[in-house]
């Protein structure tokens, strides 16, 4: 056996998966060649590093958690407003507050009296008392 | 309860009967997420999300393969699409070799005491190398490696999730192999 064949069965050996006259030839070549030997070693550690992570186990109440979000999902899809609404809505209620006004406005001026109705009539707007006072009541000559 | 029924009962509006399929499959889950990201708490969040969005996708399940075959590809696809969109994040990660929280770290190795700090930085500089090697496969190598390593299934479960031949599990994992073994000599040399 060569190296690239020993090196090519080291995967099925590593897994206890290869025959037993390759496992045989596989050992006896490994004993004599220090490279093949560095390859399943770092294969073999590669092995250990996979199950170690394995040994990894989720913290407890991961449902609390997952459904904790499904929930906050839940909400936000409630409170999701679509794009056309957000277009709409802001013009709709300018409309309104405008037509609001409008209405008010059309209204106000057509029951309510006129606040010049009482004012002074024309003809004494410009009416000026102090020119009517006899000037000669001032005059010591 | 079987999973058909739980389901059935979810979809009525009993969302508390989740529970009876997040605690049966977890533990799968999580597994397939490490094997991807190699990291407790990238595949804690991760777990959690896929099952979220699993509950979301739940309607749309229709019994056609089992719940755990849906199950694994909702996980695999979920984590790789993860990998795609943070090549950044993932770089940052592969070059902080040294980043791993200490309670990590006793987890990962249970080192004995009679080994110097030269010996614990070799097995992490090690450690990281294989989460590389692994990582640098291409995408349907190292999904097909994942499930046959860390979750431990036939090549026919392979199959049926990756919806492949079950020969082409075998040539995919073959090759995932051939690669890494590559990896290990180019970096045996150097």
């Amino acid at each position: 056996m060569n190296c690239q064949q020993c090196q090519k069965s080291l995967y099925e050996y590593s897994e206890g998966k290869l025959p037993e006259r390759m496992k045989v030839e596989v050992e006896a070549h490994l004993a004599n060649c220090e490279g093949c030997k560095r390859v399943k070693s770092l294969l073999m550690l590669s092995e250990n590093v996979i199950q170690e992570e394995k040994r990894f186990r989720p913290e407890p109440f991961l449902f609390t958690r997952v459904l904790s979000q499904i929930e906050k999902a839940e909400q936000i899809e409630i409170q999701f407003i679509p794009t056309w609404r957000r277009i709409v809505s802001p013009i709709m209620v300018s409309l309104t507050i405008i037509a609001a006004l409008y209405i008010g406005i059309t209204a106000g001026s057509k029951l309510m009296k006129s606040p010049l109705e009482n004012q002074i009539p024309a003809e004494l707007t410009y009416f000026n008392d102090a020119a009517m006072e006899s000037v000669y009541a001032f005059n010591e000559n | 309860m079987s999973d058909q029924e739980a389901i059935q009962t979810i979809l009525k509006g009993y969302k508390e009967k989740y529970s009876i399929l997040v605690d049966r499959y977890q533990d799968l889950v999580f597994r397939t997420c490490m094997g991807f990201f190699h990291n407790k708490e990238d595949s804690e969040d991760m777990t959690q999300e896929i099952f979220v969005l699993a509950y979301q996708s739940l309607s749309r399940f229709k019994g056609e393969s089992s719940f755990s075959t849906w199950l694994y590809r909702i996980t695999i696809n979920a984590s790789l699409n993860k990998l795609r969109k943070n090549p950044i994040e993932k770089l940052f990660k592969q070059l902080g070799a040294f980043s791993i929280k200490d309670s990590e770290k006793e987890m990962t190795f249970q080192i004995p005491e009679f080994e110097t700090p030269e010996d614990i930085l070799i097995k992490e500089e090690h450690r990281n190398w294989v989460q590389n090697a692994l990582n640098s496969l291409p995408e349907n190598q190292r999904t097909a490696i994942v499930l046959s390593k860390y979750d431990d299934l036939s090549q026919k479960e392979i199959s049926e999730i990756m919806n492949i031949s079950e020969g082409a599990v075998e040539s995919l994992i073959q090759r995932a192999k051939t690669n890494l073994r590559k990896k290990m000599i180019q970096k045996l040399k150097k």
